[in-house]
């Protein structure tokens, strides 16, 4: 049999094998390896016990894990039911043809995930500080005056100084600061939906007499819910893997009293910090079930939405 | 030729700039490889975790290499780095540097297992059979040491003072010279407890300290004689004596009578507000004078030591920020060569005096503190001879117990003082009297969940591994 006539039934296998060599070999492994590695209290191979169920056990018992939950499911809710409205809004905007700077704004929204998750979360830190940080000097700014007209009713300037962003608001803190990272980078599907929804379908429920608002209802949301569904589903996975930003914006990664704790930080923490990759492991698989109960849900309830 | 090359059929239907994809793939690994990481030929590695560390050996190593047998190439690798590959060494096997230079919050994660899989070398006995423990003070070794034997060799002690801002003070024509106590400072500091822009809120305090900052809470603790550990290593957050400095702390925070303020370290805000004035004293460690020096040249003479006020008349006047050791890993080879020369590193007399002309840190090595260096006067401090005044408090350093379970307990302490700072604001409870009761209860919780760590780990602690262990041993 000639090289030729052998090869094309090959190929295909040699093309792909760089990949499944590098999947098997960091993550198909390794993900088999973790089921082990969470029921197991381990300082490396040479000093490992098994301890069974006893770190999901923990995790079940643990408040921390459940004040990280807590943390993960506000945060996330926060993505869902203001960072996508919002990210439809400027999309809708920026979607009239009649706007003009159209693309430069388009660009302004998107610009946060150019400069990337760690520069914006360095900067947020600073912009949120207290004293001398850009959002507590414009709150000042504003009660300034606003004191001077009715004194006694604001807080003064210097206690707007003392805002604490990054204390007693860390979730808050977050939440804007995802808000600003994320809103333009949703536009941007939200934006590609918007601009292949049916011109002739929303010409025709305009001669029906359809409003703007009605359009909007009945025509543009049922148009563009495979991608909403698909930007949820993306911004809830984020979510629940938010990391970097409390890592980097709060003091010891979590904020005091725990309150930018996130169910990703806890894990690191267990696993890096405590050294306690058993618990870390476990942390990490409660989440992945949590995820995947969240995805199967996402889709029953947008296939019972699609049904006539 | 070309025509006899045989091409596989895939490879031939590849586009132009498919092909010039894996060429330049082909041609850049074989360059990288062929290029190696471009590091000196030596005998050993060592990382460090800082550039100013770095940057006092580095000239030192240089010449040493040229002369020496034994060559040691420096890299540094950065803190968090350095934690994840020293862990990734000592618990996978992979190859770590042969000397490694970590601080306290790193070299607890090797102390994580069982004592016999700590990857740093013991050297206890070497330690003993060199008369080290008579030559260095007692302090610098609690941090590395673990279930009774040393892992590294300390380098430093890290005495701390009270940094203040001598131009505001002065002008004030306050005399702090007399001051013993917290209390007496901050009755002293009074008249610059100041409202500068008349808005109604107090902007200038007499001392930096808050809540979020872990290292303030715990050098104030220790200072103190608490602290998350007893002097054994067992657990102690609830002590009364902690429930009690803690209130005391955040009674300083809160209220009328606020007389602490949040001055960030190690940060562009924080460094303009000390410019500001917003606080007149500071926690400063000896390697703080050298931030100090570096970030804020526009207080050249205007800042003055003293030693730390005590919790109470007779107190202890310093207390202890940060740290770091050398340690040899136990996977090296060459463990008598390296020992000479971590040695040389951090036990020789040029090394001592380059370290505190470059970096202000002070040796721990008592024969080395007669050298004329430290009693020259420092402009930057107000002509003060800062290394005499750092040595004459380092015997009174308290110890810290080295512990795998360091980080959550500072972690933990640290949420129960900002729990009680978030009480007294909500509930206008300032006095700490009326803290210390629920401080008391606070340090409980905390102490009850570091506890629950403890006994969750199967090696130190031993719940989980006796209820449930049933695997192979170490």
């Amino acid at each position: 049999m000639s090289g030729a006539a052998s090869g094309p039934s090959r190929a295909p296998y040699a093309l792909l094998a760089p990949f499944v060599i590098l999947f098997v070999v960091f993550t198909l492994w390794p993900l088999v390896q973790s089921v082990p590695l969470s029921m197991s209290h381990t300082f490396g191979p040479g000093a490992s016990l098994h301890v069974g169920w006893s770190k999901f056990s923990l995790a079940l018992e643990d408040p921390r894990f459940y004040t990280a939950l807590r943390n993960t499911l506000v945060f996330t809710a926060g993505s869902v039911f203001i960072q996508l409205p919002v990210a439809l809004a400027l999309a809708v905007a920026l979607n009239q043809p009649w706007l003009r700077g159209r693309t430069l704004f388009r660009l302004a929204f998107f610009a946060p995930q150019l400069v990337g998750l760690v520069f914006t979360a360095v900067l947020a830190r600073v912009l949120f500080q207290k004293q001398n940080g850009l959002a507590n000097t414009l709150l000042a700014e504003i009660v300034g005056p606003l004191n001077s007209l009715a004194p006694g009713v604001f807080p003064s300037p210097g206690a707007m100084l003392e805002t604490p962003w990054l204390e007693g608001l860390a979730l808050t803190t977050l939440i804007v600061t995802a808000l600003w990272m994320y809103a333009g980078f949703n536009m941007v599907f939200f934006l590609a939906a918007l601009q292949n929804v049916s011109r002739e379908l929303e010409e025709a429920a305009t001669i029906d007499g359809a409003g703007r608002w009605a359009r909007f209802r009945h025509v543009t949301i049922p148009a563009i819910r495979p991608v909403a569904a698909f930007v949820v589903l993306l911004s809830i996975i984020g979510s629940f893997q938010l990391f970097e930003m409390p890592y980097i914006m709060l003091e010891e990664g979590t904020g005091p009293r725990d309150k930018g704790l996130t169910l990703v930080t806890y894990l690191y923490k267990n696993g890096f910090e405590a050294g306690d990759l058993g618990y870390a492991t476990a942390i990490g698989w409660l989440l992945a079930l949590l995820l995947g109960g969240v995805a199967v849900a996402q889709r029953v309830l947008v296939r019972d939405e699609a049904k006539p | 030729m070309l025509d006899r090359l045989s091409i596989h059929p895939a490879l031939r239907s590849l586009s132009a700039g498919s092909a010039a994809v894996v060429a330049l793939a082909i041609i850049s690994s074989a360059i990288v490889i062929a290029r190696g990481d471009g590091r000196p030929e030596t005998e050993a590695t060592m990382w460090t975790f800082a550039a100013p560390h770095f940057d006092i050996y580095k000239p030192v190593l240089d010449e040493r290499n040229q002369t020496a047998g034994f060559r040691v190439d420096l890299i540094n690798i950065g803190r968090q780095v350095m934690d994840r590959r020293m862990l990734g060494g000592f618990l996978g096997g992979v190859p770590t540097a042969d000397l490694l230079e970590a601080e306290r919050s790193t070299a607890s994660l090797a102390f994580a297992g069982p004592l016999e899989a700590v990857g740093f070398l013991d050297i206890t006995d070497r330690l003993e059979a060199e008369g080290l423990f008579d030559e260095i003070v007692p302090a610098a070794f609690s941090p590395w040491t673990f279930e009774g034997r040393v892992f590294g060799i300390p380098h430093d002690v890290h005495p701390v003072m009270l940094g203040y801002r001598a131009d505001l003070v002065d002008a004030a024509g306050i005399d702090l010279s007399r001051v013993e106590t917290w209390d007496e400072l901050f009755a002293a500091l009074e008249p610059l407890r100041q409202d500068l822009d008349g808005d109604g809120t107090i902007d200038r305090f007499p001392m930096s300290l808050w809540h979020t900052n872990s290292d303030m809470i715990e050098t104030m603790l220790l200072q103190g004689g608490g602290g998350a550990f007893a002097a054994d290593g067992s657990l102690a957050i609830d002590r009364p004596i902690n429930a009690d400095m803690v209130a005391r702390m955040v009674s300083w925070m809160v209220g009328p009578g606020q007389v602490a303020a949040d001055v960030p370290e190690f940060n562009p805000a924080g460094t303009q507000q000390k410019l500001e004035g917003r606080a007149v004293a500071y926690l400063m460690p000896d390697w703080m004078c050298n931030i100090w020096r570096r970030e804020l040249p526009q207080l050249h003479g205007k800042v003055r030591l003293m030693p730390l006020p005590a919790w109470e008349p007779g107190g202890r006047r310093t207390s202890v920020w940060g740290g770091a050791m050398l340690g040899i890993a136990k996977a090296a080879d060459n463990h008598d060569e390296l020992w000479e020369f971590a040695k040389f590193l951090y036990l020789s007399d040029d090394l001592a005096r380059e370290l505190y002309r470059t970096g202000d840190i002070v040796t721990p090595v008592r024969s080395l503190w007669d050298d004329p260096i430290f009693d020259e006067p420092d402009p930057y401090f107000s002509g003060q001879r800062k290394g005499r005044m750092y040595i004459e408090l380092a015997d009174d350093v308290p110890l810290r117990a080295a512990s795998p379970f360091f980080t959550q307990a500072r972690m933990e302490v640290l949420n129960a003082v900002s729990r009680l700072h978030g009480y007294a604001a909500d509930n206008g409870v300032y006095t700490a009297d009326g803290l210390r009761p629920i401080a008391a209860d606070y340090l409980r919780d905390a102490h009850r969940d570091v506890q629950r760590i403890i006994d969750r780990n199967a090696f130190h602690g031993g719940s989980v591994a006796a209820g449930a262990a049933g695997g192979a041993g170490p």
